[in-house]
C-alpha cells in the first residue's frame, strides 16, 4: 500500500498545479477551484488505490475527472462572469508603463477565456497554450480524432481574438 | 490584438498557481484514511510481512538469494540487539537500544503505556547504577539526563490516568517500588541524580485521586484502617508504599 502511495504522491505532485490550473481559470474562483481540484484528486486515489493498471493513462484520466467535475458545478450553479485578479502572480517587466498595459491584456484574455460559450474550446486553449500539450496527448484526454482537435484549437483561438477585437472596438 | 500576441498573453497564464497550503493539506487528507493507527499494530505487522514475503519469496528465480539475504539479515539483526540490550549511555549501540524502546512504545496499548514508561525509567536507573558501579564517571552526566528525560515522560504518562484497574495499578506499584529500591541504591554509592518532582507529583496525584475515590466507598472496619494508613503514607510522600496499599485494600474488595 505504500508503495502506491509513494506513486500516487508522485502523481499528485506532478498535477497539482496543473488541474489547479485548469479548473481555475474555467471557473475563475480560487476557492471553488481548491475544492474541485481537491475532490478530482480524491476520485482519482480512490481509483488507484483499488488497482493502479486500471489507469492506462494517468494524464487523460485525471484531467477527464476535473472536467466532469467542472461540468457538476456549473449544473448546480449558474455560471457567473466575474474577473479576478487573484492568484495571477506576473513577472515584473522592466518599465511600470508596459508593466500595466502588459497585466491589463492578460486579465483581458484571462477574462475573455473564462467567458467562452464553448467549453470545449476552453479546454483545448488550456491544454494547448497554457499546459502545452501536443494535439495527440489532447486527443487522448478528449477522445477525438487529432485532426478535429488542430481544428478545435484554430477555432478556439479565433473566438477569443474576435471576443478581444470587440471589447477593443 | 496580433494572433501572437494573443497567444504570449494566454502562455502568460501558466503563472496562475495554486497555495502552497492548499497544495501540502490536499496530499495529507487524500493518505490520511490510509494511515494505519499505532493501536491496530497487529493488523500493521501483517500487512507488512504480507506486503513483503509475497513479491520476493514466491519469486522462484531468486527466492534462494533472497532466502539467503534474508537470514543473514537476521543474525546480524540479533547480534546487533544482543550489543545493544546491555549498551549504555555514550555506547555505540546505545541509540539502538533507544530506538528499540521507541518502537514498542509505538506498538503498546495507552492503557500500558504508564507501566511501559515506568520499566524504562527503571532501565535507566539500571544503566546508572552500572555505571556508578564500574566508576565510569564520564558517562554519568548522560546517563543522569536521560534518567531525568524519561522520569518526566513517565510522569506524563500517569497524570494521563484517568482510572486505573487493579492489574494497572499493580504493575505501576511493582515498577515505583522497583525505581525507590534502585534510587536509594544509586545515593547509597555516592550518585546525585538529581530533582524527580515530576514524578513525585504524578505518583502524588494518582494517590490523592485513589484515595478521594476510596472515601466514596464503603469499607470494612479492616478497610478503613487500611486508608487511614494510606493517607499517612500519603502525607509522608511514601507514594509506592500508599499505591501499594491501596492494591491490598482493593484486593480486599473483591
Amino acid at each position: 500500500m505504500k508503495d502506491i502511495q509513494r506513486e500516487f504522491s508522485k502523481i499528485y505532485d506532478q498535477f497539482a498545479e496543473k488541474i489547479y490550473r485548469f479548473i481555475f481559470i474555467k471557473v475563475n474562483s480560487q476557492q471553488i477551484a481548491e475544492d474541485i481540484a481537491s475532490e478530482a484528486f480524491l476520485r482519482c486515489w480512490n481509483v488507484y488505490k483499488q488497482d493502479p493498471k486500471q489507469i492506462e493513462n494517468i494524464q487523460p484520466f485525471i484531467y477527464k475527472v476535473a472536467r466532469n467535475l467542472v461540468f457538476d458545478h456549473y449544473r448546480q450553479k449558474s455560471r457567473t462572469q466575474t474577473i479576478s485578479t487573484e492568484d495571477c502572480s506576473l513577472l515584473d517587466p522592466v518599465d511600470i508603463e508596459s508593466a500595466v498595459s502588459q497585466k491589463g491584456d492578460i486579465e483581458k484574455v484571462k477574462a475573455v477565456l473564462a467567458k467562452l460559450e464553448n467549453s470545449e474550446y476552453q479546454d483545448m486553449i488550456i491544454w494547448h497554450y497554457i499546459e502545452d500539450l501536443p494535439v495527440p496527448e489532447i486527443a487522448k484526454i478528449t477522445d477525438k480524432p487529432e485532426g478535429t482537435v488542430r481544428v478545435m484549437i484554430h477555432r478556439a483561438l479565433k473566438e477569443i481574438k474576435k471576443e478581444l477585437d470587440r471589447g477593443e472596438a | 490584438m496580433k494572433e501572437s500576441q494573443l497567444i504570449t498573453n494566454l502562455k502568460q497564464l501558466k503563472q496562475i498557481k495554486p497555495r502552497e497550503e492548499w497544495a501540502v493539506l490536499t496530499k495529507q487528507n487524500l493518505f490520511r484514511g490510509e494511515e494505519v493507527s499505532r493501536k491496530n499494530w497487529m493488523g500493521d505487522k501483517v500487512s507488512m510481512v504480507l506486503d513483503v514475503f509475497p513479491r520476493f519469496l514466491f519469486d522462484y528465480h531468486h527466492y534462494k538469494y533472497v532466502l539467503a539475504t534474508f537470514v543473514f539479515g537476521l543474525l546480524i539483526a540479533s547480534s546487533t540487539l544482543i550489543y545493544a540490550k546491555n549498551a549504555l549511555p555514550g555506547d555505540v549501540f546505545y541509540t539502538l537500544k533507544r530506538a528499540k524502546e521507541k518502537a514498542i512504545t509505538l506498538l503498546t496499548p495507552d492503557s500500558q503505556m504508564p507501566k511501559m514508561q515506568l520499566e524504562f525509567t527503571n532501565e535507566r536507573l539500571k544503566e546508572l547504577t552500572v555505571i556508578a558501579e564500574s566508576k565510569q564517571n564520564k558517562k554519568l552526566s548522560s546517563a543522569i539526563k536521560e534518567f531525568q528525560a524519561s522520569a518526566k515522560v513517565a510522569a506524563l504518562n500517569i497524570k494521563n490516568i484517568k482510572s486505573m484497574s487493579r492489574l494497572e495499578n499493580k504493575d505501576i506499584v511493582q515498577e515505583a517500588k522497583k525505581i525507590e529500591s534502585a534510587r536509594e541504591k544509586i545515593q547509597a554509592l555516592g550518585v546525585e541524580i538529581g530533582d524527580t518532582e515530576e514524578l513525585n507529583s504524578a505518583l502524588s496525584e494518582l494517590v490523592d485521586r485513589e484515595i478521594k475515590d476510596l472515601e466514596g466507598k464503603t469499607l470494612t472496619e479492616g478497610q478503613k484502617e487500611l486508608l487511614n494508613q494510606i493517607k499517612v503514607n500519603f502525607e509522608e510522600k511514601e507514594y509506592s508504599q500508599a499505591l501499594e496499599n491501596i492494591l491490598l485494600l482493593t484486593q480486599d474488595e473483591q
